[in-house]
């Protein structure tokens, strides 16, 4: 596990019972990572399916507060990890992030409208769509908990506009695994294979700013963080 | 220091509605700037035409230009407009080898803040203030113009480095909108709805950008 040997972070994997082939697909995306600690939340079906994720995120995030967890990782079951992903590469992002105030570090993202480079690794982002992979720091973990909603809760609405400190992973460490189904929003369901295209879109894009933030840094007055 | 050509194409003044912040109110009598003045009528002037103009006025430039400003019809000045800055940012954007600087933009792709105010851009739409360098000219003097384009766009998809000044310098007479809808390509947007282009466009930018600058100086102080 390289210069993180012994860390082992919480992380929380959502999941319906009956999706039994989703639990094997992510179980099988963790074996031999020992850097993550999993706690399966197995859960039944809500009505309305983004309304079930926002509160199995939600009690995650109790069970985090009430084990003084000081960061954890909420995971869905279709989570993969990209080849970009390494132990060493992913924990020295918690950290960058950690000291540039993060609430929210995703490893990768279907969507944000407006981005701005922080370091060669990270991006802050004013708004994002997917949450299959999303470390989340302790001083966010009451206003989680406090935000009001309702049954048009979507977590990565609510998280995006809750939180005005949210960043991006890039390389992205983990994209969406497309079962061919959401049991979270229609239009996913409706259109399986967008969700692969929302993913390669937007790492393209993220792709752009990464150069240029790379091209012009020497003229930038950002100090990025070596771990 | 030579003067700076300014190329500036303006529909009548009586129809942009009394307002008076037009380049050549404003740099006519500059000790600054050689202001080259071609009065159009916006509403029958296609775009093809003001490609002509454009190539015309490369032409007629001297051997030694380096750069000079083109206006696209309905130009205005804003009050952030003042001839040191402008000078000062292209002095600062000359080290990066620009093709092209804007004084403003009706819409921008990806946009990243690399110097205090200076922003790298990656499309753009408003063509009402751009300083065209040097290394753009027989780009654009071999480019011909063909049913469907648009000048802004056409700049923006020959140059490679486009910067833009923040806050804007120049901004989009209501007279003069960029009409029409386009789809960008490659996937800029989330969803594939046109992007609608309208003066109020320029205040939507420079909203997007002070969030961006904001942004940046957070993490740059802390």
């Amino acid at each position: 596990m390289e210069e993180n040997e012994g860390l082992s972070l919480t992380t929380y994997v959502i999941n319906l019972i009956e999706r039994e082939d989703r639990l094997s697909s992510i179980l099988a995306q963790f074996a031999n990572r020992p850097e993550f600690n999993l706690k399966i939340r197995r859960t039944h079906r809500h009505q309305i399916g983004a309304v079930g994720l926002w509160e199995n995120i939600l009690w995650c995030i109790a069970d985090a507060l009430s084990n003084d967890e000081d960061v954890i990782v909420i995971c869905e079951d279709d989570h993969t990890f990209t080849k970009s992903y390494t132990s060493k590469f992913f924990f020295d992002r918690i950290f960058e992030a950690y000291d540039l105030g993060c609430d929210i570090l995703s490893g990768g993202i279907g969507g944000f409208n407006y981005a701005v480079p922080v370091s060669e690794d990270l991006l802050w982002i004013d708004y994002f769509w997917c949450t299959q992979f999303i470390v989340i720091y302790k001083p966010f973990f009451q206003r989680i908990l406090d935000a009001p909603y309702d049954d048009t809760v979507t977590a990565d609405h609510l998280l995006s506009v809750i939180s005005t400190n949210k960043m991006v992973i890039h390389p992205f460490v983990s994209v969406q695994y497309n079962f061919g189904y959401s049991d979270v929003t229609k239009q996913s369901d409706d259109n399986p294979d967008n969700i692969n295209e929302y993913f390669r879109v937007t790492e393209s894009r993220i792709s752009v700013y990464n150069q240029i933030f790379r091209k012009y840094k020497s003229y930038n007055q950002f100090q990025p963080l070596n771990y | 220091m030579s003067k700076i050509r300014y190329c500036s194409l303006e529909i009548p003044l009586e129809e942009l509605n009394g307002n008076l912040r037009c380049p050549s109110m404003l740099l006519s009598d500059s000790q600054h700037f050689d202001l080259h003045k071609i009065n159009i009528r916006t509403s029958d002037t296609p775009e093809s035409k003001i490609w002509t103009h454009l190539q015309d006025e490369i032409n007629s430039l001297p051997k030694d230009s380096q750069y000079f400003i083109f206006s696209a019809p309905g130009a205005l000045l804003t009050e952030d407009y003042d001839n040191t800055r402008l000078f000062r940012y292209l002095n600062i954007s000359s080290q990066f080898d620009p093709e092209i600087l804007l004084g403003g933009a009706g819409w921008f792709s990806a946009a990243i803040e690399i110097r205090n105010s200076l922003f790298w851009v990656e499309h753009f739409r408003g063509a009402h203030f751009v300083v065209i360098f040097r290394n753009m000219y027989d780009k654009i003097l071999r480019t011909s113009f063909v049913d469907g384009d648009t000048i802004d766009l056409k700049l923006s998809y020959l140059a490679e480095r486009k910067f833009l000044l923040f806050p804007f310098v120049a901004s989009q007479s209501a007279d003069a909108l960029i009409e029409g809808e386009f789809h960008m390509h490659q996937g800029y947007f989330d969803s594939n709805a046109p992007v609608k282009v309208a003066v109020s466009s320029y205040a939507a930018s420079t909203g997007r950008l002070a969030v961006l600058s904001k942004v940046r100086q957070f993490f740059i102080t802390n």
